[in-house]
């Protein structure tokens, strides 16, 4: 059996997916290739840990995945909703955003199937999180390959689709920054800018610090790792300095 | 079976150059409706030609051509029609041309992601809406076709073959035309960036790692310019500049990879 994941059925060092089969009895069916299961649920970070005795990881099957719950999403939506483009859209962003894909991930308690590299057990919330959102986009792309289209499809649809309601209702994805620069027009004419403040090296980490200005006074200042970070909190901030919120 | 009714308003997309006013010239009893029809129809499979795909509900095929120029104006109702189909249409060449590069290359995750990034860009979506005739036919004015218009039309096109006859149809559309690109890309590694490449050369070829050094720089209040050298250990290869550093840099990449001869 040819095997385009990559996987070798021939090493027989590899093991199954931890508890294979309870995730199948989550899944309602059983992946037929165990390998392209394991690759499905094996994170980036352990395959960098066990170079020599893991030859494959979950990111080719996560891009695959990915376009595949893409355009299952959006034939949905175009199938059935008289949307327009534009609502098409914020409609599919909200339902396959990582946020989303995690809450999606935790309702069918995938986490105890993955294997992660020791830093995402023990590391921080968001590392975990992430290595979710993408063993769930793995998983798609393992059962389209597995089992075929329409099986991907309709999982997409029982498990991602029914939030629907839950993405309608999301609050339009506007930012701090977006919905500070929106009332500062609105109720005083000006435009907001960000303005670097330094960058603080505190031991191994780096942050940014920058300053929320408004018409040539400071009104917030935010930290973060990145500058985007450090603006979307200085416009939080901001927004409740000007009691906007 | 196509009705009358369907044929004639898509006559609107379809009809050729200078026949603007279609009431005025049946009037002068010119040209008869039955030929200005076949001639529309004749246009019609000489598209679908190129396509490689015939439609069996023509609808589709006029609403994913309603953004075209010369369709303007006369259906506007279309128009939310073909943005929707446009949306479909994007899922469906990103999904295809992603399973087309798995089954072809072994590569990395992150770079079938790059690789599939160049070839559903939006200037080259327009040179394949170019090569469809879409740019020369009677669907553009004169003045040709922008590009955003043209790309935005290919992804609608798809849509509607995909809508009209499924999955595979589609595929095989985005085979003959854009997964052909793929291979040139990939040997080429024409969808890394051009320091990416150098790098990899100078660090294949020679064991060092390549710099690049500041060499000079301008800065007046509406333009800025700098100048950065491209260096192997101490020795200059090549030069570039850019209103900014990585313009710069990529500049002095390409020059670089040009004058070592390792393209």
């Amino acid at each position: 059996m040819e095997l385009k994941g990559g996987a070798n059925v021939g090493q027989a060092t590899i093991e199954e997916v931890p508890m294979r089969e309870s995730l199948e009895h989550k899944l309602g069916f059983a992946i037929e290739n165990k390998w392209l299961l394991r690759e499905a649920m094996v994170s980036g970070a352990y395959k960098a840990e066990h170079q020599d005795s893991e030859p494959v990881s979950n990111e080719r099957l996560e891009v695959k995945g990915r376009a595949f719950m893409k355009l299952f999403v959006a034939e949905y939506l175009f199938r059935n909703l008289p949307e327009r483009e534009g609502g098409m859209t914020k409609l599919r962003s909200a339902l396959t955003d990582w946020k989303m894909l995690v809450q999606v991930a935790d309702e069918l308690g995938l986490e105890e199937h993955i294997v992660m590299g020791s830093d995402e057990k023990r590391d921080s919330i968001v590392n975990r999180q992430r290595s979710k959102a993408i063993a769930l986009r793995a998983l798609v792309g393992a059962i389209y390959q597995d089992r075929g289209c329409e099986t991907a499809r309709q999982f997409v649809v029982e498990n991602i689709i029914s939030h629907l309601d839950e993405a309608r209702e999301k609050p339009p994805g506007q930012t701090a920054a977006d919905r500070f620069k929106c009332e500062a027009e609105r109720r005083m004419g000006l435009v907001p800018k960000y303005r670097l403040n330094g960058k603080r090296n505190t031991g191994k980490k780096k942050r940014i610090v920058v300053e929320l200005c408004l018409g040539g006074s400071v009104v917030a200042e935010g930290e973060g790792k990145r500058r985007s970070a450090a603006e979307r909190s200085a416009a939080r901030k901001g927004l409740r300095a000007m009691g906007w919120d | 079976m196509v009705s009358i009714l369907t044929t004639q308003r898509e006559y609107y997309i379809l009809r050729p150059i200078g026949s603007f006013n279609k009431s005025d010239k049946y009037k002068k009893g010119g040209i008869g409706i039955e030929d200005e029809i076949n001639g529309m129809m004749e246009m019609r499979s000489e598209l679908e030609k190129e396509v490689g795909y015939v439609f069996s509900d023509v609808a589709y095929l006029r609403r994913a051509l309603a953004r075209l120029p010369r369709a303007e104006g006369i259906l506007e109702g279309d128009i939310a029609e073909n943005e929707r189909m446009e949306f479909l249409g994007d899922a469906v060449l990103e999904a295809i041309v992603i399973e087309g590069l798995c089954e072809m290359y072994p590569h990395p995750g992150n770079e079938i992601e790059k690789i599939k990034m160049g070839l559903v860009s939006e200037p080259m979506l327009a040179v394949i809406a170019r090569e469809i005739g879409l740019e020369k036919g009677p669907w553009a004015t004169r003045r040709g076709l922008k590009a955003e218009i043209a790309a935005d039309t290919v992804e609608a096109l798809i849509g509607a073959i995909y809508l009209d006859g499924g999955y595979e149809a589609a595929r095989q559309f985005i085979e003959k035309r854009i997964l052909c690109h793929a291979s040139e890309s990939v040997r080429n590694e024409l969808y890394k960036k051009p320091t990416e490449r150098f790098r990899e050369q100078a660090l294949n070829r020679l064991h060092v790692n390549p710099t690049y050094r500041v060499e000079g720089k301008s800065k007046t209040k509406s333009s800025s310019q700098i100048v950065l050298g491209l260096y192997i250990g101490s020795e200059k290869v090549a030069g570039g500049e850019g209103t900014n550093r990585r313009i710069a840099s990529w500049r002095a990449a390409m020059n670089g990879l040009k004058a070592m001869e390792w393209n």
